[in-house]
């Protein structure tokens, strides 16, 4: 039970730092980015290539995947300049799934390495200091960690001109294009800034699962990243967190149930994902703002006495 | 006087398919003046500022901002030149508050670097108390002071036009081009707009003001440009030149007799 906990707080941490990133370009920017897999995908690659493949330090596989995830979010931004909303999205989603056919078609060094068969043997950052029960309890610490500095990040950003700006460009560019702004420069600092998070957390996935393959990064992926989002409440970063813990602990839950309900492990899988897609409904239904609404910024701390 | 010339607009033309929506249009704004623009519904008064602010290209003209020619240049280029312009439909975000609609406007922010927010805090801090100070300032001047945390979908029609005001002048623009900046405004407080207008002129702000309602024109412009299908068919100082038959003429004609409005513009 433990070990179960601790893995899913490991897993729905890292997951965190996804819901974050894409509440970042979604709740607070309006980027509707249906790509954000791709981000993860890149980050756990990168990684994983530079320090199993070339032998670097897993901290430079690290860095290495957040600036190769934020290069990334700078392409997918550019063609925002012309493209309306909706066909942006369309090539979002296309983004992701061309690096994710690249990963699969593409065999890296040895025999049975790359492609479909993915990579494996990801060594695991400070292994030797730990026993293994040891480490899992350290890997939790850690993304839990990273965890809290990106949601300051965001928190941060947000708080700050830059991420009022992005506010205002999520209900259209007019007003900020008349006040001077230079939208699109803002725009791919939002994707820049999404990516790089979404990288990182490719990077701490890929080091902590050991193994990663192409199949891990499909579409479905990004989409249960927005389940979460919405889940939580867009534009409310502590939201975020919430939704990704509550998708994450139905997205677990088999292994419980198989033990308590009389349903075949392979009837489960599908129906835990019939279970999140009809939540997800009833929130957009019944609950349009999520669990956690965004919160208003409030400048007037006058008394309620006369002015 | 051409020292003073803040903006000319030289014959600009255009064309929406077979629509001549701007058919040769000039006119220059001088500083320390208030510039109307008149005429009637699809007379082509909002193109002019798109076509100005560079929001829609124009097919033929030039114009030319403090000596600087617009030819090519994005709008919100346009706008740190200091040309600033409200738009006829109320589209400030309304799910940010009145008072991040205002600390949106001004120029120059550290903080919208992401680089600055992390290594000069203080600077940027110091900078947004500042324009707090100002846009509280600025609520107040605009009546919208007690609805500072307001969310601006929340504000009354007459209330996000003000708020498109406040906004403007806190960029601090040499020019501000006001696009019916009191339609749907009510009668008392246009009254206080007018006022605010007028302060805001002495104290060397230039304003050119689109506006439906003759009795603004009358009362704040000091030149008036009369537009009628995309052509300027009368210019001059405000008061004679919307006395001239013409020009009641073709701003009337389309509702086919003289009304109330017209009887007290006269
Ligand atoms: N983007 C556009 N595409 C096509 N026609 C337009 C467009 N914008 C304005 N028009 C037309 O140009 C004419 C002038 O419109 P407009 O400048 O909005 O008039 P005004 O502001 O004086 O009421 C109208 O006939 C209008 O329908
Ligand atoms: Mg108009």
């Amino acid at each position: 039970m433990t070990e179960f906990l601790i893995y899913l707080i490991t897993i729905a941490g890292i997951w965190g730092i996804l819901s974050l990133s894409l509440n970042f370009q979604y709740g607070l920017t309006g980027l509707l980015n249906l790509g954000h897999v791709g981000f993860f995908m890149l980050g756990a690659y990168t990684s994983t290539i530079l320090v199993v493949l070339a032998g670097l330090p897993i901290i430079v596989g690290m860095v290495a995947a957040v600036a190769a995830a934020a290069l990334l979010g700078m392409l997918m931004a550019l063609p925002t300049a012309n493209l309306q909303q909706d066909y942006w999205a369309i090539s979002t989603l296309a983004a992701a799934e061309i690096i994710r056919i690249i990963f699969l078609n593409t065999p890296l060094g040895g025999p049975y390495v790359g492609e479909a068969f993915g990579v494996s043997g990801i060594p695991r950052p400070l292994r030797e200091l730990f026993t293994s029960e040891g480490y899992n309890l350290f890997y939790m610490w850690l993304v839990l960690t990273c965890l809290v500095l990106c949601y300051l990040l965001v928190v941060w950003l947000s708080h700050m001109p830059f991420g009022r700006t992005l506010k205002a460009i999520r209900e259209g560019d007019d007003i900020p294009l008349a006040l001077g702004k230079r939208v699109s420069s803002f725009r791919i600092r939002a994707m820049m800034v999404g990516g790089a998070l979404g990288g990182f957390a490719g990077a701490l996935f890929a080091h902590y699962n050991a193994y990663i393959a192409p199949e891990y990064f499909l579409p479905l992926e990004t989409f249960i990243v927005w389940a979460m989002v919405i889940l939580g409440g867009a534009g409310n970063f502590l939201g975020s967190l919430v939704g990704t813990f509550i998708i994450q602990a139905i997205y677990n839950s088999t292994r419980f149930l198989a033990g308590w309900v009389d349903i075949e492990a392979s009837v489960l899988g599908p129906l835990r994902m019939i279970f999140i897609s009809v939540l997800i409904i009833a929130v957009i239904i019944y609950m349009p703002k999520g669990l956690l609404p965004e919160r208003r910024r409030r400048y007037d701390h006058r008394p309620t006495a006369k002015r | 006087m051409t020292t003073d010339l803040l903006l000319s607009v030289k014959g600009v033309h255009k064309h929406f398919g077979g629509l001549k929506a701007l058919d040769g249009v000039s006119l220059e704004v001088s500083a320390g003046s208030i510039y109307g623009l008149i005429g009637p519904n699809g007379s082509g008064k909002t193109t002019l500022f798109n076509v100005i602010t560079g929001f829609i290209a124009r097919d033929l003209g030039e114009i030319v901002f403090q000596g600087q020619s617009l030819k090519g240049l994005s709008p919100d280029r346009i706008a740190r030149l200091g040309l600033c312009r409200t738009f006829q439909a109320n589209i400030c975000p309304g799910r940010m508050t009145v008072m991040e609609n205002m600390l949106l406007a001004p120029q120059r922010q550290l903080g919208e670097s992401i680089l600055n927010t992390l290594r000069r805090f203080r600077q940027v801090r110091r900078q947004e108390k500042e324009n707090l100070q100002r846009a509280r300032y600025l609520l107040e001047l605009v009546k919208l002071g007690d609805k500072a945390d307001s969310y601006a979908a929340h504000l009354s029609g007459g209330q996000k036009k003000l708020l498109s005001l406040g906004q403007a002048l806190m960029v601090e623009p040499r020019l501000i081009l006001l696009d019916e900046p009191v339609a749907g405004v009510n009668p008392k407080l246009i009254e206080e707009i007018l006022e605010v207008i007028r302060r805001l002129r002495a104290e060397g702000q230039n304003f050119l003001i689109v506006e439906h309602n003759m009795r603004v024109i009358r009362e704040v412009c000091d030149l008036v440009s009369v537009l009628d299908a995309g052509q300027v068919i009368a210019q001059g100082p405000a008061v004679e030149t919307l006395k001239r038959d013409d020009v009641l003429r073709a701003y009337l004609a389309p509702r086919g007799g003289v009304s109330e409005e017209a009887r007290a513009a006269t």
